[in-house]
């Protein structure tokens, strides 16, 4: 297997084949980036095609001070950000304040289902889950996206999206709060119904 | 995620580290001691990884439609360089 580095040298020189085998390496992880932040196919495919028309056109820009690929997710971040805004997505979505700790305490909670492959098959779960995600503003969404889904790291998160530690970790907080109390008022009204 | 899951002791200590990728282990252990004390508690922070954990799952099945790989080739103007044997 080729060295990546040597693969986007020959692509910064303008080899057609080398630009294709970057391309094809990534086309899926940046598709499946920009699905989760578009939430729909259409809208995930233009951004993956304006994000490797912008990396080629941009690639001469690429020092290998970062991973390849943090490079690419940054320009697909900054590209669906731009589109989130651009479309006024944001109007529906729910303002997100620091979730009250303190009242955890009297909720009677108690042990959610262990999840089944019945209930992540059914239709009606997985659109809750989707509009639940939908609903979150793009700066939280974005956070909680990386760091969760894609498993980056507390830096690799703030050094992506330019955020300080500090607010990648309040925002993934209340990101997962807020998904949490989606799926906890979903829970009590169906008496964990889906196991 | 944090690769010191693997020195937790206990469910709690697993969950508190599994949360957060730059917890200290030993925080996290006193945070498991104070969790064991009290149950709502751990109710909370156990439906939040699994909240994360359904996210997981629903998101990783999403696959690209054959033909897009197709027209993202062709705008880049490269479709004529995709290796034969790709398919």
């Amino acid at each position: 297997m080729k060295n990546e580095l040597e693969i986007i040298e020959k692509a910064k020189n303008g080899d057609r084949k080398a630009q294709v085998e970057l391309v094809l390496k990534y086309e899926k992880k940046v598709f499946n980036l920009a699905l989760r932040m578009m939430r729909d196919k259409e809208d995930a495919e233009d951004v993956m095609q304006e994000t490797f028309l912008t990396a080629l056109r941009k690639l001469h820009t690429f020092e290998g001070r970062s991973q390849f690929f943090t490079w690419l997710y940054r320009i697909t971040m900054n590209i669906s950000l731009q589109k989130l805004r651009d479309r006024n997505k944001e109007n529906a979505m729910v303002s997100l304040s620091d979730p009250d700790i303190e009242s955890i305490h009297g909720q009677h909670l108690s042990e959610w289902p262990a999840f089944s492959g019945r209930m992540m098959s059914n239709n009606d779960f997985r659109k809750l889950l989707d509009k639940a995600i939908k609903e979150l503003p793009a700066i939280y969404r974005s956070v909680f996206i990386l760091r969760d889904l894609e498993g980056l790291s507390t830096i690799e998160t703030q050094k992506l999206l330019d955020l300080s530690e500090s607010n990648v970790k309040v925002r993934l907080m209340r990101a997962r709060f807020y998904l949490r109390q989606t799926l906890q008022k979903h829970f009590q009204e169906n008496q964990f119904n889906e196991q | 995620m944090n690769n010191d899951v693997k020195k937790a002791n206990t469910p709690f200590e697993k969950l508190c580290l599994g949360l957060s990728d730059d917890m200290d282990v030993e925080i996290c252990k006193e945070i498991a001691a104070e969790l064991e004390k009290c149950p709502d508690c751990h109710f909370f922070y156990n439906s939040v990884e699994k909240t994360i954990e359904m996210y997981r799952e629903v998101e990783n099945d999403k696959n690209m439609d054959e033909d897009m790989e197709l027209r993202l080739l062709r705008i880049l103007n490269l479709e004529d360089f995709k290796p034969c044997d790709d398919k």
